[in-house]
């Protein structure tokens, strides 16, 4: 949109005193005339002197001394109608021109500088009663002009006066007029702007909308996965027990029962995962007693009393954790209950996870038989092998102590993913 | 023990097969098999189960719990509710039906065996 320069704006009113001063300075240079005819040379010489003050006003604007100018302009009006009226006398009619006084002030300043609106005002009230003062009392003596001359002059001045004051109106008119069309068009362009946010605002609500949509569909296939990968699980858990039963070798038949209990034990997880709403976090203490649940029932054939002691603080685990932790307490408690505990009919194990900032402290012990843990071949153990390697997958730092009739120790500092 | 007749409600062939095995294997007959609610109302009408053993989520609108909800409405047979959303909402739902115990998949054959041993 074209911006248009109306009064409201500086610019706009250094524009319009500069108008003024060339109107009031070619006025001026009518009376020059006049006044040159009726061969008053002298006065003709200060009304050029007064033309000149007006272009020297507009000068100064353009320089930008618009204080200096407007100063100017008040100055010389009021200098111009009080010299004239006093040489001409009231009935030239020159005073005429103070009734434009109003507009020339509020040209000058803007409503917010009232103040100098006021001042502006008073000079040129002054400067009438100055006038009708002097006419009133006859203090100065003003050149002696025919009836017709001053007719011509009344004339004139009512003229010009008039002339400037319809000027000053339609100019003001005109600027409130232009500056109306201009708010019309600024609120027209902002309520378009307005209606454009509306729709921008709707297309990203309708956005956020479908972003939700997928995320929950996202939800909904994550949930799906893992739904579907421990029903899977569940299958071959039952698949592997089921086989079990045909077999009569009870080392075949206890390998298999230790890959169901795997198999069970990553299910469980991803139920687990299945039941929080988050689907990526997992509070392990829940998870714990679910498989120390059913690796007992598992064991409940030996018919030995074993209690499990857990204290467990409230961590959440990520999956990248929860599984190889899973499988760690696993391989750790099978191994009691198939090692430990052969001597004895009671026995007790005791986990506890404890958190530390990030970091977390994993220990399990028990109170079995034991074994001589310097010279016994990893190679020959699947769970030991095992229990090192969930260890590793941790990037934990591990500690096992084993001694033939005190049970085991082992301890696994790790940080949380 | 008496040997029960037990009805059998999930939505997964397999799982479905593997659960007739164990309890088969403990001496009990399966008097059917379904995959849904509606089917389970049904075969509870024709053959009166002593045990149901029900899958939470089935085939169609109706979960277990639902279906158990219709079945308590002419049956007492209890049900084991083998399930993979053991969430609390389900369980506390599922308390308010004739429930034997509530377990999260897979079910082993001891926790099974120990359940039966109960009723």
């Amino acid at each position: 949109m074209k911006t248009k320069i109306h009064i409201q704006s500086e610019q706009g009113r250094i524009k319009a005193i500069n108008k003024f001063c060339y109107t009031t300075a070619l006025m001026a240079s009518v009376y020059v005339v006049i006044l040159f005819i009726l061969g008053l040379k002298l006065h003709a010489l200060v009304m050029t002197g007064v033309t000149s003050a007006f272009l020297a006003c507009a000068f100064l604007n353009k320089k930008f001394h618009h204080s200096l100018s407007r100063t100017g302009i008040i100055v010389s009006t009021n200098f111009a109608v009080f010299y004239f009226s006093v040489l001409l006398g009231f009935k030239a009619g020159v005073h005429l021109f103070l009734y434009t006084s109003p507009l020339i002030a509020y040209l000058l300043y803007d409503f917010d500088q009232r103040k100098k609106i006021f001042i502006a005002f008073g000079t040129y009230l002054v400067t009438f009663l100055v006038i009708f003062a002097i006419h009133k009392f006859h203090l100065i003596a003003h050149i002696d002009l025919t009836e017709e001359t001053l007719g011509i002059f009344y004339v004139l001045n009512f003229s010009f006066s008039l002339t400037l004051c319809f000027t000053l109106i339609i100019y003001f008119a005109f600027n409130n007029s232009a500056y109306t069309k201009m708010l019309v068009e600024t609120n027209k362009t902002l309520e378009e702007k307005q209606q454009q946010l509306k729709e921008e605002i709707s297309n990203k609500n309708k956005a956020q909308g479908e972003l939700l949509k997928i995320l929950k569909e996202k939800e909904i296939l994550l949930q799906e996965i893992h739904h579907r990968v421990k029903n899977n699980l569940a299958v071959i858990s039952g698949l592997v027990e089921l086989q079990n039963f045909y077999i009569k070798d009870e080392k075949a038949a206890a390998i298999l029962k230790e890959s169901r209990n795997r198999i069970k034990s990553i299910a469980v997880l991803h139920e687990k995962f299945y039941e929080t709403k988050s689907l990526d976090k997992i509070e392990i203490r829940s998870y714990v007693d679910e498989l120390i649940y059913f690796i007992q029932l598992s064991f409940s054939s030996q018919n030995k009393e074993i209690k499990i002691h857990t204290q467990i603080d409230f961590i959440e685990f990520s999956l990248a954790d929860a599984l190889p932790f899973s499988l760690l307490l696993n391989e750790l408690i099978t191994n009691s209950y198939k090692h430990a505990f052969t001597n004895k009919e009671k026995g007790n194990i005791y986990i506890s996870l404890i958190k530390k900032g990030n970091n977390v402290i994993f220990h399990f012990k028990d109170d079995g038989d034991g074994f001589d843990y310097a010279n016994f071949v990893k190679d020959n153990s699947l769970g030991m092998n095992l229990v090192e390697a969930f260890s590793n997958q941790l990037k934990g730092k591990m500690n096992y102590e084993a001694k033939k009739g005190i049970g085991i120790n082992y301890t696994l500092h790790f940080k949380l993913l | 023990m008496e040997a029960k007749k037990v009805l059998i409600v999930e939505d997964d062939f397999m799982l479905s097969m593997i659960n007739r095995k164990y309890i088969e294997m403990m001496g009990h007959r399966v008097i059917d098999a379904v995959t849904n609610g509606p089917d389970a109302i049904e075969a509870v009408k024709k053959h009166a189960p002593d045990i149901i053993l029900m899958d939470l989520r089935l085939d169609g609108q109706m979960d277990g719990i639902d279906a158990m909800i219709e079945i308590a409405k002419f049956s007492t047979a209890p049900a084991i509710y083998l399930t993979g959303n053991s969430d609390e909402e389900n369980k506390t739902r599922a308390s308010k039906t004739n429930m034997l115990a509530f377990c999260v998949k897979p079910v082993h054959f001891e926790q099974l065996q120990q359940l039966f041993s109960k009723v």
